[in-house]
């Protein structure tokens, strides 16, 4: 009887080596990211970054072209779907597409226009994908475009955009989950937006070894989409972070405003100098790094009314201001101000959305459905409509804790400065 | 064979929350969305009593399978009868769980393994250790993996505790209401309640009485603690709607860890633990059903003959749930909690429990 056992887990281990599975490493196009497109003709045209194995093995993170190649390589097909383009790529490809390590996706904005009804399924169904990916849209621009541009820091562009959008505050790489959530709560998607940046002044190269700045990948903002799941417009890079703060999910952002005299009233340095986007003036930068939002529901008349507390701390980080920061009543000034600019700043932001997206990506429905459920009951089915001319009362306080290294500044007292 | 109360505690620890994390939890929260955790804690109640209701009709007979101490209670015929139900369900919980562990593996890690290599492999190791240990190499295996898996869930959760938005939670009530709450609590009180398996593994614990019943009652009521934490933990994740369309929604979430960018794919250790009480819950089940079986025919002594009845068995039926392939949430409501739950983990013992005490009474006054 033992005997019998033993034969039958010798039997047992021959066939348990997983030789249906294998699947070596040489034998894997490896994934890093994935762009789909719409034609003009109707057809999808699928993008994909795959990473080049040698040249990521012989320390080729000095960017695009270590010896003549890049560390990356794309690789497109039309096809019907996701899968069917991948299908279809595959017949280039020397090695099995392995989409396990796919973290970014990219959107062309063409496709973002038409909805994106017709391919997400994928993204969350493929048991071959995590769940923790990126997706981002392309603005003016198709997801080809966007994936074929070498990133300089980079080997690998694809990664480079998962770490950019790291860095904008935003919540990290869990984008396409957020999606997922917000199109199945108040019906808006949202999701950050990329751009081709070209540089702002272009410089000649004089020398082989020159290196002026490239038109390279960046973040522009983020893409929102309305209930039908179609690009209904952009925040900017100096707008999108509104909506974090208002749903609690900003992490990290620094304000400027001006402030060109002493006295925080005076005419000539309002908060709305810096709305209006005047490039010269004196400058103050506030860097702030907890934020907090409370939005209370009132209801009185046959609307709802918000009250949106927003709360922030940080600390100065620039002063060209005449203020002079050692004393607290100035930071206190600033204080005020920054308050009531960002109050504009966001009131102006909140505007749009109602306006031209009349889509409520501020969770402000989901927090009716959360603390008055029963009133929700009646609001839920026409809140698209009632959205756009919903009042908002905004207030902004933030609590600045200090002023860097110096208080007074290293430099000496200007004209029409304070003592 | 004999397990002490320790080893009870872990086996049933493993029997309930391995299946039970991966299968209840989209029933439950596409019936009683946010408000799931109120199921699971209903759910909870209910599992204990159901538990407490096998275990005192346990200690009645201590010394006493559920196959015996039935022909006790009613007599030769109708004892052999009551409990074929109990024959039907063992083998149909081992299908089930062996397609549902097949389903699971082919989703997350081999794509094209063939499904008899995948259940084949399983039976043989689970043949392998009921035949040269019983249920008392189980009890151990228990008693060695039940903390690691605690502690593996436990890690889990605190490395996806930053993904959580509380809020989800809310609003509590208003959406479900009693009816849709009380729905979702069926898939796992139908699963907790198989805690009345207790009544075949009675007489094997070395000293039944008081602290047996302890054991298995404080088992249930940690199982309902993890699950009530994996279903809080999900739905603050994914949110309910997201997370009711999931068909594994909270291995989905071990997935997400991502935490300084090298604590990652943490999934990979949750299934190897998870395998493991798959592997104690086939394996109970298989030492109950060929032990039962050898009872119920009279030949206790050569029950381990009848695993090589009941293993070739079990592979067949399993490969048959898989050629036929019907939907586990079908299978889930229209048979598990529609006869099982109702009939063998609720009828059936308090009807024996019943009759047994009238019974003791009777004699009493005569």
């Amino acid at each position: 009887m033992f005997k019998k056992i033993i034969v039958l887990s010798v039997a047992l281990s021959l066939v348990l080596t997983g030789c249906w599975d294998r699947q070596e490493l040489n034998d894997q196009a490896i994934i890093l990211g994935w762009g789909m497109d719409l034609l003009e003709d109707g057809r999808y045209l699928a993008t994909a970054n795959l990473v080049l194995p040698l040249a990521s093995k012989s320390g080729g993170q000095q960017g695009g072209e270590q010896g003549g190649r890049s560390g990356f390589m794309t690789e497109s097909a039309y096809g019907k779907n996701n899968r069917d383009a991948e299908q279809n790529m595959q017949r280039k490809l020397s090695r099995v597409l392995f989409p396990g390590h796919r973290r970014n996706i990219f959107i062309g904005e063409k496709l973002a226009e038409q909805g994106v009804f017709s391919i997400l399924d994928e993204y969350g169904r493929s048991p071959m994908v995590r769940p923790r990916a990126n997706i981002f849209v392309v603005r003016k621009g198709t997801a080809q475009e966007a994936m074929s541009l070498a990133y300089q820091l980079e080997t690998n562009p694809a990664v480079a955009v998962q770490k950019i959008q790291e860095k904008s505050g935003a919540p990290i790489s869990r984008s396409l989950l957020d999606f997922f959530i917000s199109a199945n709560g108040t019906g808006c998607g949202i999701m950050p937006a990329l751009t081709i940046l070209p540089p702002e002044v272009k410089i000649d190269k004089k020398s082989k070894n020159d290196s002026p700045p490239q038109t390279t990948l960046g973040l522009y903002g983020a893409a929102v989409f309305n209930g039908q799941l179609k690009l209904a417009g952009y925040l900017k890079y100096d707008e999108f972070w509104v909506r974090l703060w208002i749903t609690n999910l900003l992490a990290f952002r620094t304000f400027t405003t001006i402030i060109n005299a002493v006295d925080e009233d005076k005419p000539g340095g309002a908060a709305e100098d810096a709305l209006s986007g005047a490039s010269r003036g004196k400058t103050v930068t506030v860097s702030v790094d907890t934020f907090k939002s409370d939005i209370t529901p009132i209801f009185t008349g046959d609307l709802p009314r918000f009250r949106i507390l927003l709360k922030g701390k940080g600390y100065i980080e620039e002063n060209n201001s005449p203020l002079n920061l050692s004393k607290p009543a100035n930071v206190k000034k600033v204080e005020a101000r920054m308050n009531q600019y960002l109050e504009k700043e966001i009131q102006k932001v909140v505007t749009k959305v109602q306006k031209d997206f009349k889509c409520d990506i501020f969770g402000l429905g989901d927090t009716i459905h959360r603390r008055h459920p029963y009133r929700w009951k009646k609001l839920s089915a026409d809140w698209n409509t009632i959205f756009p001319d919903l009042d908002l009362d905004i207030t902004v306080k933030l609590d600045l804790t200090g002023t860097g290294l110096t208080g007074e500044s290293l430099l000496p007292t200007r004209e029409g400065g304070d003592k | 064979m004999k397990i002490n109360n320790r080893q009870l505690f872990w086996m049933i620890m493993m029997l309930e929350i391995g299946i039970n994390l991966l299968i209840t939890m989209t029933a439950t929260i596409q019936s009683a969305k946010q408000d799931s955790w109120i199921s699971y804690i209903l759910a909870g109640v209910m599992g204990l009593i159901i538990t407490y209701v096998a275990a005192r009709l346990s200690s009645r007979y201590p010394r006493q399978t559920l196959i015996e101490y039935s022909v006790v209670i009613l007599g030769k015929w109708a004892g052999k009868l009551i409990v074929i139900p109990f024959f039907l369900q063992w083998f149909w919980v081992m299908g089930l769980i062996l397609r549902d562990e097949f389903l699971f593996i082919r989703l997350s890690v081999l794509y094209k393994t063939p499904a008899w290599v995948i259940i084949g492999t399983m039976i043989g190791v689970v043949f392998y250790t009921m035949y040269h240990g019983g249920i008392e190499a189980i009890g151990r295996v228990s008693e060695l993996w039940g903390p690691i898996l605690m502690v593996i869930l436990v890690l889990t959760f605190g490395l996806t505790a930053n993904n959580l938005n509380w809020p989800m939670l809310l609003p509590v009530y208003a959406d479900t209401g009693l009816w849709s709450i009380v729905e979702g609590a069926l898939a796992p009180v139908s699963l907790l309640g198989e805690a009345v398996l207790l009544m075949m593994l009675f007489p094997f614990v070395e000293h039944p009485g008081k602290e047996t019943r302890k054991a298995l009652l404080l088992a249930l009521a940690f199982s309902t603690i993890l699950l009530l934490f994996g279903v809080l933990w999900v739905i603050m994740t994914f949110g309910p709607e997201v997370s009711g369309r999931l068909q594994f929604p909270f291995f989905e979430m071990v997935k997400l860890v991502y935490l300084m960018e090298f604590i990652q794919n943490m999934d990979i250790f949750v299934m190897a633990v998870w395998l493991v009480s798959i592997f104690v819950k086939l394996s109970i089940y298989m030492f109950i059903t060929s032990y039962g079986f050898a009872q119920w025919t009279g030949k206790t002594r050569s029950w381990k003959k009848i695993i090589w009845g009941v293993a070739p068995v079990t592979f067949i039926l399993t490969m048959l749930v898989i050629t036929l392939n019907p939907p586990s949430g079908l299978l889930l409501k229209s048979v598990w909690i529609r006869y099982v739950l109702p009939v063998n983990m609720v009828a059936i013992p308090l009807f024996l429990l019943a009759v047994s005490s009238i019974k003791a009474k009777v004699k009493h006054q005569k």
